[in-house]
């Protein structure tokens, strides 16, 4: 676990004296890396991200949990940039069908590709999806929706939202998970007119459904793979978090794999100051079948 | 036709309106400027009466003129009298009550001289030959204070004098104080605070980013109808209001005055307030605060003894050392008769309550004090203002900034507000270290007013806004640039080259990079350099902006305002001051000499409000 935090804001930095109105926000960046045994985003991370934040902040209450899937994000850029994000992901998702999330977990379980009908379409949505760079297929994403809408329902969380799709996007994942949102948010990254895309389409559809259409300036791709190993080796982080697992035979510990980037604000709402700010990473190794391992022997009765 | 811009193009310059009247009135004693534009309601009457009768004579101010093609050089003000005893080569002469008089400026033309007899001279008032030119300094690039170490009737010799201030040459000639208040329009940005902490914070790190403002918003290219070498408007004000004796320029020597005061009560802050005792913050460090000033040591120490820390305690005894020009009766109460129209610089303390140490016992704070208070406040202008609460009307600590000249249109003007606004909360919220040394500070606001100051002059800044808050004055930041790693010291480790330097000589020539301070152009300061490794404030209010979570259109608007901040920065649009420059200079009938004639101005006035209106389009201004 990575925690890149802001040293300068310090949780009792600002010293208020009267009655402040905070606002607690937290944005989880569902990476590539970040699924399951069926290769879809899991929500398990979902509920880690928010231990971590509360470790962080203590016992807040989340005001705004927002949550946004790198395919997603990634595809909602030019064709240029689509590329160069399905073969990430088509990368990612070759290191990571044999195995399972978290290091430690029995190996041996293959995924099950054959589960539902809809994984063929999980396999081949993103690649299938090159020309026009828009996912159409929401259903992989409806586990984590429907963890959030529990969120939203237990009281955790205020008001959920999601980033970053479109209209079609959207009006799938409400009607198949049953969760509409109460924020969604569209990038919104330079100064330049130009810079905001205007998705007139899916603004109205959301105002006429009472959505709070809030922008962002996040990055379409958070963090990815190649950035995250340079900056693990330039920060020495294999070797000053090694891994007390051992491979089992024929097994190998992979490289870590950043899984989900949690982005958490705390605002003073009346006077627009940011108390308390910061970004939490979650990487962690699979084990993977070591390519160079010997074949196991036939024995014969 | 209601148009904002900072200052009348042809204020003083002959007849420039109709029913102008006369001039040399007995309330302005003005050879430029008629009666008429005074209100001549009391607070406005008495305020330009008090600077007159303190300062002695009226305020001259010196404003460079731009020199074109066909501008008479050397210039010669027409206002200036012909004397060759007067103008120009230096002569020492005995002046009208028998005083040495040295010359070197602009000097009281003959025809005035006879208007000052009008007014009752204090004996140590010399008859004023030089007025403080502000613009000595920045001829000679130094900060101002140095061009005022030796009173002048001390050095023997007169000579070296004139070129010590060689700006009185070529420069048009202002006579009266309502050449700086009520003209010179500034955009006030009122900031409150939460607390007397928060207000300090926000009064350091707003103080270095007057200049850059000021460079930004040049609104004022053309005084008294003739085109300046000055683009903005600060210095012409701050001189134009100056009531400092003979005493306090250093003309005379000291004998009543409290001492000799270096900057007239209009200026850029002499000091920072640092942070409170208990703040944890060590970006502050003493020796920022290098200039010189005065300040009255019985309120100070009437306040140090009341628990308000130095700092705080100095600036507040620093605007005890000037005096009100008038004050009602109501206020005075039943003490003390009369106006509070004096030169002889002691201040009636009986009359001030201090209500700043209200942890201990200042008997009665009852709000006369704080009207008093605020009346002095309101004779000290700085850059940045400190006012503190009023009970009376439910404010709290507030931050006046007042660096901004007001633009032409109302957009541009809300987006500078909205910029300021956001710079605020950002310097909050991140703690940013902006902290520059005071005489630098100084420089920069010289720099900022020369023309085109935008594009081509370069502001010294400090280049990693995000540290220095542990103590260290090293500033490679916390996380290395990438490609740098592993051959970059650990900034941390004591001992380490870069800290160990004095502040000045970590202006970063021989290696931006890891210098403290670097010379930024307004476009690096703002917009960012990759290459002095400077985050520019536009890109800090840029990623703070989401975490406002505003709704969408309303981000969208905010970000077209900070995009017109960035253009201006960047150069892509100009500022108003290079657009009436343009304006003048590609008139059919302007003549190259500087002169803006009342048909340019009319032209350029009305094209002006056809813009505000928005018939016309100006992209190079608006974008």
């Amino acid at each position: 676990m990575l925690e890149i935090l802001d040293p300068y804001n310090l949780r009792n930095n600002i010293q208020v004296t009267g009655i402040t109105d905070y606002r607690v926000s937290v944005k989880i960046f569902m990476l590539p890396a970040a699924v399951d045994a069926n290769n879809r985003p899991s929500s398990m991370y979902v509920k880690q991200a928010l231990l971590c934040v509360e470790k962080q902040l203590g016992m807040v209450k989340i005001d705004e949990l927002i949550v946004s899937f790198a395919e997603i994000s990634a595809n909602d850029e030019d064709a240029e940039d689509d590329d160069e994000d399905n073969e990430d992901r088509e990368t990612g998702q070759l290191d990571s069908s044999p195995l399972e999330s978290p290091v430690g977990s029995p190996l041996g379980v293959l995924p099950a590709r054959t589960e539902t009908s809809s994984t063929d379409s999980l396999e081949t949505s993103p690649t299938a999806a090159c020309p026009e760079g828009a996912i159409t297929d929401m259903s992989r994403y409806v586990k984590v929706w429907r963890s959030l809408g529990k969120l939203r329902a237990s009281g955790e969380a205020l008001k959920i939202g999601i980033s970053d799709v479109n209209k079609q996007q959207l009006e799938q994942l409400c009607r198949q998970s049953g969760i509409t949102p109460d924020i969604v948010q569209v990038r919104m990254s330079g100064n330049e007119p130009q810079d905001q895309g205007p998705d007139d389409e899916l603004r109205a559809y959301a105002r006429e459904r009472g959505m709070f259409v809030g922008a962002h300036a996040d990055s379409p791709e958070m963090l990815n793979d190649w950035t995250f190993q340079t900056l693990a080796t330039d920060f020495k982080i294999n070797e000053k978090f090694p891994t007390t697992e051992v491979a089992p035979l024929g097994y190998k510990i992979d490289f870590m794999r950043p899984r989900w980037v949690a982005s958490y604000s705390v605002m003073q709402t009346k006077r627009g100051l940011v108390a308390n700010r910061g970004y939490i990473v979650m990487a962690s190794s699979d084990c993977v079948l070591n390519p160079n391992r010997v074949p196991r022997k036939k024995y014969s009765v | 036709m209601l148009l904002s811009m900072g200052q009348f193009p042809l204020l003083g310059a002959d007849i420039y309106i109709e029913d102008q009247g006369l001039t040399n009135g007995p309330l302005l004693r003005s050879l430029l400027l008629s009666e008429n534009c005074l209100n001549p309601m009391p607070p406005f009457t008495l305020e330009i009466g008090g600077i007159i009768d303190r300062r002695g004579i009226v305020p001259y101010t010196a404003v460079p003129v731009f020199r074109d093609a066909n501008t008479p050089w050397p210039f010669a003000d027409k206002d200036l009298s012909l004397d060759t005893l007067d103008f120009g080569i230096l002569q020492s002469a005995i002046g009208l009550d028998g005083h040495v008089r040295t010359t070197g400026t602009p000097v009281v033309p003959q025809h005035a001289v006879a208007s000052v007899g009008n007014v009752a001279v204090r004996p140590e008032a010399a008859v004023e030959t030089s007025s403080y030119s502000v613009d000595a300094s920045a001829f000679n690039g130094v900060p101002s204070r140095d061009t005022q170490r030796m009173p002048y009737a001390v050095n023997p010799s007169p000579l070296p004098l004139m070129f010590e201030m060689p700006s009185g040459k070529n420069s048009l000639l202002l006579d009266s104080p309502l050449f700086g208040i009520g003209s010179g329009g500034v955009l006030r940005v009122t900031l409150c605070a939460a607390d007397l902490d928060e207000a300090r914070i926000l009064y350091d790190q707003l103080a270095p980013i007057c200049a850059i403002m000021t460079a930004l918003t040049a609104a004022t290219p053309i005084v008294k109808g003739h085109l300046t070498d000055r683009d903005c408007y600060w210095d012409v004000q701050c001189s134009a209001v100056d009531d400092r004796s003979a005493q306090e320029r250093g003309i005379v020597p000291l004998t009543t005055a409290k001492g000799t005061l270096l900057k007239s009560r209009f200026g850029s802050i002499d000091t920072y307030l640092g942070p409170s005792p208990t703040s944890k913050n060590l970006a502050f460090r003493p020796e920022i605060n290098d200039c010189q000033y005065t300040y009255d040591s019985c309120s100070y120490w009437k306040m140090k003894d009341g628990g308000v820390d130095n700092l705080l305690s100095q600036h507040v005894a620093r605007l005890f050392i000037r005096d009100l020009h008038y004050a009602s009766a109501k206020m005075l109460g039943d003490n003390n008769s009369g106006n509070g129209n004096r030169a002889d610089g002691n201040v009636r303390s009986g009359n001030v309550n201090d209500n700043r140490n209200g942890s201990s016992g200042s008997a009665s704070i009852d709000s006369d004090g704080q009207e008093h208070f605020k009346r002095f406040l309101g004779c000290n202008r700085q850059n940045v203002c400190l006012y503190p609460p009023n009970t009376s009307t439910g404010s709290g600590w507030e931050i006046e900034f007042m660096s901004l000249e007001v633009q032409l249109t109302d957009a541009e003007n809300a987006a500078l507000i909205t910029f300021i606004v956001l710079l605020s909360r950002v310097i909050i919220s991140y703690r940013l270290n902006l902290y520059l040394p005071i005489s630098q500070m100084d420089q920069n606001m010289s720099r900022a007013q020369k023309i085109n100051a935008v594009k081509d002059q370069q502001f010294i800044f400090r280049r990693d806004v995000f540290s220095g808050k542990d103590g260290n004055s090293s500033s490679s930041g916390r996380i290395p640039w990438r490609g740098n790693v592993r051959s970059r010291p650990d900034p941390h480790m004591p001992g380490s080259p870069v800290e160990q330097d004095q502040f000045h000589r970590h202006i970063g020539i021989k290696s931006p990079e890891s210098a403290e301070y670097v010379e930024l152009t307004v476009d690096e300061i703002l917009n960012g350099s990759p290459k002095h490794r400077v985050m520019g404030l536009l890109k800090i209010i840029q990623s703070f902006l989401p975490t406002l979570h505003l709704e969408y259109d309303v981000e969208r608007e905010v970000r077209r305002q900070l995009w017109l901040v960035e253009r201006r920065a960047s150069g892509k649009l100009c500022t108003l001051a290079t657009w009436m420059r343009r304006f003048v200079r590609n008139h059919p009938e302007y003549k190259r000499d500087s002169v803006v004639s009342p048909p340019i101005n009319y032209d350029m006035l009305r094209t002006m409000n056809d813009i505000e209106e928005g018939k016309i389009m100006a992209p190079e201004l608006l974008g």
